[in-house]
């Protein structure tokens, strides 16, 4: 008989695993946070929005933006913490925008840390209650 | 189609442009001002290239809006916009405007309250566009719409 996961036991797993204290590798632990609650809410957004399992990230973000878009807004900040986790090795990473010139004109940077975890659960949570709604 | 270039105008460009005593009228191939000052060369290029004539000024009218609304309330205020790709879907560009300003945020509650205030913004001007445009353009809009995105941080 076939099971069905829920990916909101995702952001559950992720508010136990931000409690864990594992002493000396608390970054693979936030990294682990930002991933899981990115796929939390972008497989539950497939679920909802009734989209094939295998749909791509920018297809659930054209699907979600375009219905709402704070709840766009909470996915498209767990994506880019999902992407500093999984590809952004060094940390602080900033995203910088920079003039013709060169110079920095805004930047956002990616900590992989304990504040940007509990961002990531922060936003998943909201995500989860808007889409509820 | 070449030779029938719709022309549109970014809204708030005549009032915020050089040309400001007069109305531009902005073709396909002449990006708007805030565009060329605050967008990255690799976005300036996507936008050159882009079918989708309506984004360089859809984009114009968000960074024109987000300035205003950001200036009346902040000191420290930088913003610009650029390009963010997925490793896992490397042909998916997304179009990211960064805001920096001295926010001085009190909680995550706080932040939120800011950034639903500017995602209203956003969604005033895209609905301004919707409006606007004839609607066979209107798919322009949504596809703006949805590549678009707006992210914060404190100075």
């Amino acid at each position: 008989m076939k099971r069905k996961f829920d990916p909101r036991r995702f952001l559950e797993f992720s508010k136990e695993l931000f409690q864990t204290d594992f002493s000396n590798d608390d970054e693979a632990k936030y990294r682990t946070i930002n991933g899981r609650c990115y796929y939390a809410a972008f497989l539950y957004a497939i679920e909802q929005l009734g989209l094939e399992p295998e749909a791509t990230h920018r297809k659930v973000q054209d699907k979600v933006m375009n219905l709402d878009r704070k709840l766009g807004k909470e996915l498209t900040y767990l994506w880019i913490y999902r992407l500093g986790a999984d590809y952004y090795l060094e940390t602080p990473a900033p995203i910088t925008i920079r003039d013709r010139e060169g110079a920095v004109i805004a930047e956002k940077t990616i900590r992989c840390n304990e504040e940007e975890a509990r961002e990531s659960i922060a936003r998943a949570e909201r995500f989860f209650k808007f889409m509820e709604s | 189609m070449e030779g029938e270039i719709k022309k549109y105008e970014s809204s708030s460009y005549a009032t915020a442009g050089p040309e400001n005593s007069t109305k531009s009228v902005i073709t396909r191939h002449q990006l708007p001002y805030h565009v060329t000052r605050l967008a990255e060369n690799e976005l300036i290029q996507k936008l050159m290239r882009s079918d989708n004539d309506l984004l360089p000024h859809i984009l114009n009218d968000l960074l024109t809006q987000l300035s205003i609304f950001l200036e009346d309330r902040y000191e420290l205020v930088h913003l610009g916009a650029r390009t963010l790709r997925d490793p896992e879907e490397p042909e998916w560009e997304v179009i990211v405007i960064i805001v920096n300003a001295d926010f001085g945020f009190e909680d995550f509650e706080h932040r939120f309250e800011v950034e639903d205030k500017i995602e209203k913004i956003v969604e005033n001007v895209i609905d301004k566009w919707r409006e606007k445009v004839h609607k066979d353009d209107v798919t322009k809009v949504k596809e703006a719409n949805a590549i678009i995105s707006v992210i914060i941080d404190e100075t």
